[in-house]
């Protein structure tokens, strides 16, 4: 581990910290859910600490719930967490070229939702800052679904969704500046959120998990026909 | 359904999906558009996970209304992260007190 390496570990730790208490609020509700369906706190905790992504496991403990096949929890899988393609793409493109196997694999821990939303703004990527971000936010989502098997009503629920804003707040102070920026990134944050409200308004058949990907493909794809940036640019 | 078996199958297709383009991007991509699609992609993914999920991930509208409103108006006065995200929280429970 080099110097850099170590630093950035820290680094990704501690800014990692509001994603630890958003998930502590937000895993309680994926605890009860698991409850529900008959999970005991072991097992509702184990599926948190090895999968890290709350919308397929919601899929996952309702596939249980209802007595589904293990086919039908691969393809929710796919369907749900294929965003995460994407966001390693970014990722690889970020890391340079020469980082081994295994610390690109070390990256690939931090992809979930907020702890990629806190390594976008680290250019170029060393992989232990989404380590590190890993290693402070995981604990919480496992607590917190560890938590809401076992205790009714630990949190007021005014708490939990209070703090369920908070991880939305984040993405927005990190969507928010470049478009503060240049207007491009203000039309194309702006066009993102309208898609995605008349896709989740008008064909709620789609996942949210899905409406990610095709909106993702879509308008990333006509912004780079319009708008393409050079290699300098983006660094 | 074994419980168990399910983790295991679910955490494998995840974490599969998560280390692939790890492992296949290796080579520095040079072509323009994948550079420019690769730019633009994380902040709309953001944004489409942003809205309008914000809106339903408290009860009521007013209240993710007011935190999802905070948090922009912070952001465009240069506020930093940990701020952003602390008052947004803040003027949302505030907001579910009130309303």
């Amino acid at each position: 581990m080099r110097a850099s390496d170590s630093r950035e570990l820290v680094k990704g730790y501690k800014d990692a910290l509001p994603v630890f208490l958003g998930y502590l609020a937000v895993s309680f509700t994926v605890g009860i859910s698991a409850r529900n369906a008959g999970l005991t706190a072991f097992q509702a905790a184990l599926m948190s600490l090895l999968n890290t992504t709350s919308a397929g496991q919601v899929a996952a403990i309702e596939i249980i719930g209802s007595g589904g096949t293990y086919l039908e929890i691969v393809l929710s899988q796919i369907a749900i967490n294929l965003r995460y393609l994407l966001m390693g793409a970014v990722f690889s493109v970020r890391l340079s070229k020469d980082e081994s196997t295994g610390r690109r694999l070390l990256a690939g821990f931090g992809l979930t939702d907020e702890v990629f939303a806190l390594s976008c703004t680290r250019k170029p990527l060393n992989p232990y800052y989404p380590f590190g971000g890993w290693l402070m936010a995981a604990p919480g989502w496992v607590i917190g679904t560890f938590l809401g098997v076992i205790v009714n009503t630990l949190v007021p629920a005014n708490v939990t969704a209070a703090l369920s804003i908070g991880l939305y707040a984040m993405f927005i102070a990190i969507i928010i500046p470049p478009a503060r920026k240049e207007l491009k990134m203000a039309v194309l944050v702006i066009v993102s959120m309208l898609s995605s409200y008349l896709m989740f308004r008008f064909v709620p058949s789609i996942s949210s998990g899905m409406r990610v990907v095709i909106l993702t493909v879509i308008i990333s794809s006509v912004f780079s026909l319009l708008f393409p940036v050079t290699e300098e640019a983006t660094s | 359904m074994n419980v168990y078996v399910c983790i295991i199958i679910m955490s494998a297709v995840t974490y599969a999906i998560r280390m692939l383009p790890l492992l296949v991007l290796r080579r520095e991509i040079t072509n323009q558009f994948l550079v420019s699609f690769l730019h633009y992609a994380p902040y709309v993914t953001l944004s489409v996970m942003t809205f309008p999920a914000i809106l339903y991930c408290t009860d009521s509208l007013t209240t993710s209304l007011v935190g999802f409103g905070c948090a922009i108006v912070l952001t465009l006065c240069k506020f930093g992260l940990v701020p952003v995200i602390a008052f947004s929280c803040v003027a949302a429970y505030i907001a579910q007190l009130v309303f």
